[in-house]
C-alpha cells in the first residue's frame, strides 16, 4: 500500500510534470503573437496660423494736410498699403471726423471741403469731407498677399464766388483721421 | 429594474434627447457667431485742414476822406487814407464806387469835377484820373500782410466845367475798398 503510494505519488508527479510542460507549451503556442507588420506613417502634419498685417506708407501720420487754405485751393498726396501678411485680407478704411472750428462767421469746413480718393483713374468716395462714407466702412475688397493699392487723395476748397462769398470759412478747421482695416 | 416602455425609460430617453439637443444648440452657436478671424489696422491721424484769413486796417474806415465845402472852380482840396494789410494773405486790393449822389442831380457836379487817386506811399504814382461821375472802380496794389500803402483823393474844379447852375450843387461818393487773397 505504501509503495503504491509511493508508485501512484510518482505518477502523479509526471502527470503533473506533463501538464506543466503542456501548459507552458500551449501558452507558447496562444502567447507567441507572432505576426507580420506593415507600417506607415504620416509625421509631421504641422498647423500654422497664418499672419495678416499690412502696411501703410503713411501709417501714424496724416496723408495730407493744408493750413492757411483759401477759395480755389486743393492739396493732393498718396498713400500705399500693401497686404504684407501672408493670407488674403478684406480691406476697408474708415473716416472719422476730428476737431471741427468753425470760420469766423460760422463756416463749416465739414460742409464745404470736398474730398476726393482715387486709385488711379478710379474714383474710390467722392463727396464732402464730413460727409459719411457708406456704413460701416468703406470696402477696397480682397487683396492677396503682396497686393499693393496706392490711393490719390485731393481736399479743394471750392471757389464760393466773388465779394467774398466764402468769408464765412476764414480760419475754419477740422481734422480727419483715416483708418484702414483688414480682416481675415 | 426597468422595462421597455416604463416610464423610468421614458424620462430617461428624454432626458437623452434634451441633452443631445443641448449639444447641438451649442454646436449651432459656435457655428453663427464664432465670427473669429485676424485683422490688421493701421491708421492715419491728423489730416488737418485750416483756412486762412484776410483783412486790412483802413484808416478812416467809415469816415470821410475828403470834405471839400465851398469848392471854388478851379480849386482842389484832397485826403489820403492808409490801409494796412492784415491776416495770412497778400491781396490784391479794389477801389470802387458804392454810390454816387449828386444834389442836383442835373446838372450834376460830379460831371463837373476831376477825382485823381494817387498812391503815395512813395513817389506818387496815379492810380486813376478823370471825372467823378464816371469812376466806377480801379484796381490798386498787391498789399501783404503787414504792409502799408498809403492813397490820396484829390478833387479838382476846372474851371472849364464851371457853371453857373452849379453854384451851390453838391456831390457825396463813397468808396470801398475790397483785397482779394492772392
Amino acid at each position: 500500500m505504501k509503495r503504491m503510494k509511493v508508485l501512484f505519488g510518482q505518477r502523479r508527479m509526471q502527470v503533473l510534470l506533463t501538464l506543466a510542460v503542456l501548459l507552458v507549451a500551449v501558452s507558447v503556442v496562444i502567447g507567441s503573437g507572432a505576426n507580420f507588420t506593415s507600417q506607415s506613417a504620416n509625421p509631421s502634419n504641422v498647423f500654422t496660423a497664418g499672419n495678416l498685417s499690412h502696411s501703410n506708407s503713411k501709417n501714424g501720420a496724416y496723408i495730407l494736410t493744408a493750413s492757411l487754405m483759401k477759395p480755389g485751393d486743393t492739396v493732393t498726396s498718396s498713400v500705399t498699403l500693401t497686404n504684407n501678411g501672408d493670407i488674403p485680407g478684406a480691406f476697408s478704411f474708415t473716416k472719422t471726423m476730428g476737431t471741427n472750428v468753425l470760420g469766423l462767421t460760422g463756416g463749416d469746413f465739414r460742409t464745404k471741403l470736398d474730398l476726393t480718393i482715387k486709385e488711379g483713374a478710379t474714383t474710390i468716395w467722392t463727396g464732402k469731407i464730413g460727409a459719411a462714407i457708406p456704413a460701416p466702412n468703406m470696402d477696397l475688397g480682397t487683396w492677396a498677399p503682396a497686393a499693393t493699392h496706392t490711393y490719390d487723395f485731393t481736399v479743394t476748397f471750392p471757389d464760393g464766388g466773388s465779394g467774398g462769398a466764402d468769408n464765412a470759412y476764414k480760419s475754419a478747421a477740422i481734422t480727419v483721421v483715416f483708418d484702414w482695416t483688414a480682416v481675415s | 429594474m426597468s422595462y421597455k416602455g416604463a416610464p423610468g425609460t421614458k424620462v430617461k430617453k428624454a432626458f437623452l434627447t434634451l441633452v443631445v439637443l443641448a449639444l447641438l444648440a451649442v454646436a449651432l452657436q459656435s457655428l453663427v457667431f464664432s465670427g473669429a478671424n485676424f485683422t490688421s489696422t493701421r491708421g492715419n491721424p491728423g489730416n488737418v485742414f485750416t483756412a486762412g484769413t484776410l483783412s486790412h486796417v483802413n484808416s478812416k474806415d467809415g469816415q470821410v476822406v475828403l470834405n471839400a465845402a465851398n469848392l471854388r472852380p478851379g480849386q482842389s482840396l484832397n485826403g489820403s487814407l492808409t490801409i494796412t494789410g492784415g491776416g495770412d494773405f497778400s491781396a490784391r486790393y479794389t477801389i470802387s464806387k458804392v454810390s454816387l449822389t449828386d444834389t442836383p442831380a442835373s446838372p450834376a457836379l460830379s460831371a463837373a469835377l476831376t477825382l485823381t487817386i494817387d498812391d503815395t506811399t512813395g513817389a506818387a504814382v496815379q492810380e486813376w484820373s478823370g471825372a467823378a461821375s464816371t469812376f466806377s472802380s480801379v484796381t490798386i496794389d498787391t498789399i501783404a500782410p503787414g504792409a502799408t500803402r498809403t492813397y490820396r483823393f484829390t478833387l479838382t474844379y476846372p474851371t472849364a466845367t464851371a457853371v453857373p447852375a452849379l453854384q451851390g450843387a453838391s456831390m457825396a461818393l463813397r468808396l470801398q475798398f475790397a483785397g482779394v487773397q492772392q
